[in-house]
């Protein structure tokens, strides 16, 4: 019989190559896979911290901070119910409107209930309900000045109410329209500011176009010039200060 | 026997001795390619390695840098969050002008059109999409005319629908009515 020599054959070869990979090299293929995964998150974070630097970088604080304090004006961070109602006696006053009645439900007067209740929530509304009487061109005016007007407010509903009856007959309803009385269910609004950063790798929002462009339009809006010296309520002793 | 084997290498035929010198040659391909393959895996580890290491070099710089700047952060945040509820509060709120211009225009049509048979008593507005008109007309027929002034009158709203709410007649024969006029996009700023 004819003796067949001893060769490898290509198949067994491959075979038990493909069995010493496997064994050789799975743990180093997981180590890849692994290295792999953490560079792409690193990269990832680094986009992302690259873009935060020239985001900031662009920043210069002389110039931002008017922004910083005018949007902080416009929504104040807590409910600060004293400049609230000085803004409105101020553009009662300016406009020759008469305030009837005044309510209001300020909830926790404590700052820290500003948190706000969700994150898709921006901001909460303090409620104000307004008797004001006058004529209509003078509720007019009242109403325009409100409207742009600093700290930010909103009307939610409202009832003009006219008295025909005795038209002419005191100097408010001189007016054509006779003397009128107005209704508003309003909001005066704040939002709190978180106290942290959060993680360095945290990326910030972009001030969109739009929102450049309202800064330049609430920098235009009327103040109210800041009356006397309220006591801040809240968890302090409002007394202690006295 | 070494004659023996030597006469069997000298008997084995041309085609079978060429074919295993081809066996040996892609043994050794295959050992040398699993070798390289074994080298490039380790090589490519260490490449992986050095790379992450660079980059997690660069992530702890750009966080120390970025920590550094840590009040223009807190700056910016401020202004981005504020003014995004600017944004909010004024698309959504209520646009007076033609609010007031409506007001207005209704008042002086009672005055000027019809000055004897119908009077105002209230204009409500209960939310931004409807506007409610309360008054007194001495019969059907003013309110009937009043309604079409209304209609044909520029109050730069959209009516969607004017609903009568209510037509009461009281014991001096007067009607009390309450008209309701939904508009058809919402008196919102933008």
């Amino acid at each position: 019989m004819k003796k067949q020599p001893f060769y490898l054959s290509p198949v067994f070869v491959v075979l038990v190559m493909a069995v010493f990979s496997f064994i050789a090299l799975k743990a180093k293929y997981e180590e890849i896979m692994e290295k792999r995964n953490t560079i792409e998150e690193v990269k990832i974070k680094l986009t992302r911290l690259i873009a935060k630097e020239e985001l900031l970088n662009q920043i210069d604080p002389i110039t931002f901070k008017p922004k910083v304090e005018l949007s902080i004006e416009a929504i104040p961070s807590e409910k600060d119910f004293p400049n609230f109602m000085t803004t409105f006696d101020f553009l009662a006053k300016e406009a020759s409107v008469s305030v009837i009645a005044l309510q209001t439900s300020p909830g926790k007067v404590s700052t820290e209930g500003a948190e706000l209740a969700s994150l898709a929530e921006k901001s909460q509304s303090l409620p104000l309900n307004i008797v004001i009487e006058g004529k209509l061109t003078n509720i007019k005016a009242f109403l325009n000045k409100m409207m742009s007007s600093l700290p930010l407010q909103s009307l939610q509903s409202f009832t003009f109410s006219f008295d025909w009856k005795n038209k002419g007959e005191d100097n408010l309803a001189k007016d054509v329209f006779g003397k009128v009385t107005a209704n508003f269910a309003q909001a005066f609004y704040y939002s709190f500011i978180p106290k942290e950063l959060g993680k360095v790798a945290d990326p910030i929002s972009e001030i969109t176009k739009t929102e450049e462009d309202l800064f330049g339009i609430i920098a235009g809006y009327f103040k109210a010039p800041k009356g006397g010296a309220f006591i801040t309520s809240g968890k302090e002793d409002p007394f202690s200060k006295l | 026997m070494y004659n023996k084997e030597i006469n069997l290498l000298q008997e084995k035929p041309e085609e079978e001795y060429t074919t295993d010198k081809r066996s040996i040659k892609t043994d050794i391909i295959l050992v040398v390619a699993f070798v390289v393959l074994i080298w490039g895996v380790f090589t490519y580890a260490i490449i992986l390695s050095k790379q992450e290491e660079s980059l997690n070099q660069k992530l702890t710089e750009k966080e120390q840098i970025i920590n550094g700047m840590k009040e223009k952060e807190y700056l910016y945040r401020t202004a981005k969050l504020k003014i995004a509820a600017v944004e909010e509060i004024i698309n959504k709120r209520a646009d007076l002008v033609p609010i007031l211009d409506f007001v207005e225009k209704t008042t002086k049509l009672i005055e000027e059109t019809t000055p004897e048979g119908i009077d105002l008593e209230s204009i409500e507005v209960p939310n931004l999409n409807t506007i409610n008109i309360m008054g007194n007309a001495e019969d059907s027929s003013i309110l009937d005319t009043f309604i079409t002034l209304l209609t044909e009158e520029d109050l730069k709203f959209n009516f969607k629908q004017i609903k009568i709410l209510s037509l009461n007649r009281n014991k001096d024969k007067i009607y009390t009515y309450n008209l309701s006029l939904v508009l058809e996009e919402p008196m919102t700023e933008k």
